[in-house]
């Protein structure tokens, strides 16, 4: 099995490294790490950004690029909450907390030195565990029937939507949103157009492209316009020597990466926690073994080190049952799989076996993207300095109109414009609503695969609803989803009842955000 | 703030009903069908009623406790918003009738007039140096297919 991986591994080294893919990797964590720098834009506004442009090219370059612009968007994201005390991204929020005030000492190139090393040290692990985790999965997941493939849906989902900040609930009903967006087009089963309301360009479904601009670029502009506060660029004179931490720095730091790396793992693994609730867990747990706590919030370097590691391993993880059982773990997880979907490419099981080079090729690049990101960071880190300061008056207009052109390339098409338009401002009113738009995304990917296996599922039963709970495996899908909603309504009432508990001052933070 | 918050939910809440509502309705529409041979109705008539109890729950919440939201809600930026959303709008009108650089201008020019610091030259200038790059690189580069330039005429033989 494991020499059977490397072997595996090996190839995907060398669909990696061909220059020409190789040559993406490079433009999407470079171009990733650019926007993750940029005040007001995160890892969900580049993919969507890039994702035009990936029609055209191949499966594997595709796919290459746009994970590579989503780790390097993340390296960006933790420049600009160092730096900035301005987490773009929620999981570095944590990070934001012993960061700056390390910045207000002098000392925020250090801490950057320390979060490109602890990152690197968390995706390592996370890389190494989906390598050995996922073929494993794959070979488990065959065995998977509709009714099964269903309930595994509705967990995922689930465990999706209660991840978003905000109330559960709504998180809930976005993802259901989803679905319903999802629903809309052709019906494959029937031929019926479903929600069309006579409109031809509709007859194929709501563009992902529209969607994902829409709420994560037009409406993120109407969000921000005029409302961003302005930024404190005081400390932002960085050079690459300040970016060596000390010795001393270095002893406390790598074993807090390491504790971090283990915990983000572990998260990963429990359907419901992903990077942010990794990141916080980490902290707070290093705090609590920590000699002296009283450091922390005041510039510790295990405060940096253990959720920026935690963060990393933990997305990792989460490409384990993107990848292997075509589940997404998140909205960026989502947008990878409808980039995969557009270009023909069913995402599951069969993935690794139809299609060894985009996932082999994919953890091989993770690495080879990873490293880059580190030549890039370091030598690079004045100019990512300076772009700190861009304007968010020159910033909007120019990505409102690449979100323009990007949307009519998709099908050389302005009323794919006018839909992202009225997608903007829906999103918009619901964002101001409370309503955080990345579970949509989820439903709206999963939604599809979701009513055929459904409908397939009911089929093969002759309509016997308890199929979903007479199958095992489906039996054990639906018992963890409704644990998951009982662990999330006991946390919800006993929070109101004690209001001062250290994590639900830490769940404010993050609303915050 | 208190009395905002709370009525934030049960709009929220409210248009989840309706939407519920209105999946619902048309959702029968497309035929039911039976649980042994699903038709194209049942999904959507299921995630109505969803749709519906989850509105009806935020709604409630809403109404009962204010505890669900803690963010501060920023003020309407409405001059910034008219910007933006016509500023796509002229990409598309613009676009349709006289190709892409004179919408790729407007579009930038008119988006960039909403903030609150930009004069009519900051955005002149942006909205020149963006349209430039715009062709540069899609037209030129990635040639998307877009005429950079044409005459109304051809608007519906096109």
């Amino acid at each position: 099995m494991i020499s059977a991986a490397l072997v595996d591994l090996w190839h995907g080294f060398e669909v990696a490294l061909q220059p020409s893919n190789l040559m993406w990797c490079f433009i999407g964590v470079l171009f990733g790490n650019l926007v993750g720098v940029l005040p007001g834009m995160g890892a969900l506004a580049a993919i969507s950004l890039l994702l035009p442009l990936t029609f055209a090219m191949k499966p594997v370059a595709a796919i290459l690029m746009l994970a590579g612009i989503y780790y390097g968007s993340q390296y960006g994201g933790a420049i600009c909450s160092i730096l900035l005390n301005l987490p773009c991204h929620p999981p570095h929020a944590v990070t934001c907390l012993d960061g700056y005030p390390m910045t207000q000492q002098g000392r925020g190139g250090a801490a950057l030195g320390i979060t490109m090393l602890s990152s690197f040290i968390g995706a390592s692990f996370g890389i190494t565990e989906m390598i050995f985790f996922a073929p494993i999965l794959v070979e488990f997941a065959f065995k998977f029937g509709a009714a099964d493939i269903c309930s595994l849906m509705l967990l995922g989902l689930l465990s999706g939507s209660t991840l978003a900040k905000g109330s559960p609930l709504k998180g809930v009903a976005m993802t259901a949103l989803g679905l319903v967006l999802a629903l809309v087009g052709t019906d494959v089963n029937t031929g019926q157009h479903r929600f069309t309301y006579g409109i031809d360009h509709l007859y194929e479904g709501i563009e992902i492209v529209a969607l994902a601009l829409g709420v994560f670029g037009i409406a993120e502009f109407l969000k921000s316009v005029n409302n961003l506060a302005p930024i404190n660029t005081k400390y932002t004179a960085v050079s690459l020597r300040d970016m060596k931490p000390t010795r001393s720095e270095l002893r406390r730091a790598i074993p807090a990466a390491f504790r971090g790396t283990l915990i983000g793992s572990l998260c990963a693994m429990i359907p419901g926690t992903g990077p942010t609730i990794a990141s916080f867990v980490a902290y707070a747990a290093e705090k609590k073994i920590s000699k002296t706590p009283e450091r922390f919030g005041t510039g510790a370097v295990e405060g940096v080190a253990c959720p920026e590691a935690a963060t990393h391993s933990s997305v990792q993880g989460d490409f384990i049952p993107t990848m292997s059982l075509g589940i997404p773990g998140d909205a960026v997880m989502a947008l990878l799989l409808g980039a995969l979907i557009i270009q023909g490419i069913q995402p599951g099981p069969q993935l690794v076996r139809e299609h060894p080079d985009i996932f082999w090729g994919l953890i091989a690049s993770f690495w080879v993207g990873n490293i880059l990101l580190i030549f890039l960071n370091v030598p690079l880190i004045g100019l990512w300095v300076k772009l700190l300061t861009v304007p968010y008056r020159y910033l909007y207009p120019s990505a409102l109109l690449f979100i323009c052109i990007g949307v009519y390339s998709s099908h050389n098409d302005l009323f794919a414009v006018g839909e992202t338009l009225v997608i903007g401002v829906a999103g918009f009113v619901l964002i101001r609503l409370g309503f955080h738009p990345a579970p949509m995304l989820l439903g709206f990917v999963l939604g599809s695969q979701f009513e055929e296996n459904l409908r397939r599922a009911l089929v093969l039963s002759q309509g016997d609803l308890t199929t979903f709970v007479e199958r095992p495996i489906s039996a054990t899908f639906l018992a963890i989803a409704s644990t998951l909603i009982g662990a999330k309504l006991f946390f919800h009432f006993r929070n109101r009842s004690t209001k001062a508990t250290p994590l639900s001052g830490l769940a404010k933070i993050v609303q915050h955000v | 703030m208190r009395g905002r918050i709370i009525s934030r939910d049960v709009y929220g809440g409210a248009i989840f009903v309706l939407i519920g509502l209105v999946i619902l309705v048309q959702g029968r529409g497309f035929g039911i069908g039976t649980l042994a041979q699903v038709g194209s109705g049942l999904f959507p008539v299921v995630l109505g009623v969803v749709l519906m109890g989850l509105g009806a729950l935020i709604a409630l919440g809403g109404i009962v406790s204010s505890d669900s939201e803690s963010e501060s809600v920023p003020p309407m930026q409405w001059k910034g918003f008219a910007a933006i959303i016509s500023g796509v709008v002229a990409f598309i009108a613009i676009g349709n009738l006289f190709g892409l650089a004179p919408a790729a201008f407007s579009c930038v020019f008119i988006s960039a007039l909403g903030d609150r610091t930009a004069t009519v030259k900051s955005a002149a200038i942006l909205a020149t140096v963006m349209t430039l790059f715009a062709l540069c690189f899609f037209s030129y580069f990635l040639n998307v297919q877009f005429p950079v330039l044409q005459l109304p005429t051809s608007w519906g033989s096109s």
